[in-house]
């Protein structure tokens, strides 16, 4: 019995231990890949509302076969901005793993930082 | 007994594998990822509800026109005349495209005859307030640009927007011509 206990622990630990690492890392370099134009969205809308600053936690998915970035939402959403959400959202939309990872993988908390560089 | 438990453990395993971990168990706390710090400069603190960038001419508040109509509504004066301002006070700006755009409420088609008159009740406009018509033009986009989520009212209140885009623009001129 304790064998098959030992079996199903291991599978059962097998699920809670998350992404695989390297493709772990790959979702980070693509999403350091985006914060240009994603400081550029701030950017903008800095001119428009100079108050504008805030926490964003985004969740994702990306596609086991596509390798594309999807069903991106906000789990936190600070600046409360509809144009920067928006524009954020439409950035991440266009990332993709060079390499798909065979299996859809759930991302649930990208924070990212907003804040003014000057008082 | 013993034998029977020890199936049901071994199926019990069997099952977690095949199913999918998600149908089973709830999800796995992840850790999250570094945090993206962003920063960018923010304008100046100030009166001013138009600001120039390097792309566009910036407002900070909407021009308004009567419903369903292309006037602009009196309300809206002063943040066009401080384009006006905005605009002799940089001549480098040679080409300027007044941009109109609606939200998706309504026909497509209506909502780019609609914001292509908009946007040329704003240039004729800044023209009668000085601006060389040479240095401006008219464009309706209706709802294809949109800056924000359709599926929220919030998201069309930010795509019902009249933008200046800087087109072409020289060398800084340093000397300011009334025009």
């Amino acid at each position: 019995m304790s064998k098959h206990l030992a079996i199903a622990a291991l599978l059962v630990s097998g699920c809670a231990s998350g992404t695989d690492p390297k493709i772990r890392n790959e979702i980070g370099a693509k999403l350091s890949s985006a914060q240009t134009p994603i400081q550029a969205c701030y950017q903008n809308q800095l001119y428009v509302n100079r108050k504008l600053r805030g926490m964003y936690v985004v969740q994702l998915a990306v596609n086991g076969e596509s390798g594309a970035f999807t069903d991106i939402s906000l789990r936190r959403d600070e600046p409360a901005d509809p144009v920067l959400r928006f524009c954020v959202i439409a950035q991440l939309a266009k990332l993709r793993l060079d390499k798909p990872p065979g299996k859809r993988i759930e991302v649930d908390s990208i924070p990212i930082k907003f804040e003014p560089s000057n008082p | 007994m013993r034998r029977m438990r020890a199936r049901w453990l071994w199926a019990l395993s069997i099952g977690i594998a095949g199913a999918g971990c998600s149908a089973i168990m709830p999800a796995a706390k992840q850790d999250p990822f570094p945090v993206m710090n962003v920063t960018a400069e923010r304008p100046p603190p100030g009166p001013d509800k138009v600001i120039l960038t390097p792309s566009n001419i910036a407002i900070t508040d909407k021009v308004q026109f009567e419903l369903g109509k292309a006037d602009l509504k009196p309300m809206s004066f002063p943040l066009l005349d401080e384009v006006v301002t905005v605009m002799k006070a940089n001549p480098q700006i040679e080409l300027v495209e007044i941009g109109g755009h609606t939200d998706i409420t309504g026909g497509a088609d209506l909502n780019r005859r609609l914001s292509q008159a908009r946007a040329e009740s704003v240039m004729k406009y800044l023209a009668a307030k000085g601006i060389k018509a040479s240095r401006l033009t008219a464009k309706g986009f209706g709802p294809d640009v949109p800056v924000a989520d359709n599926a929220y009212p919030d998201g069309q209140e930010a795509n019902r927007r009249v933008e200046f885009l800087i087109v072409k623009q020289g060398p800084k001129k340093t000397v300011v011509k009334d025009e």
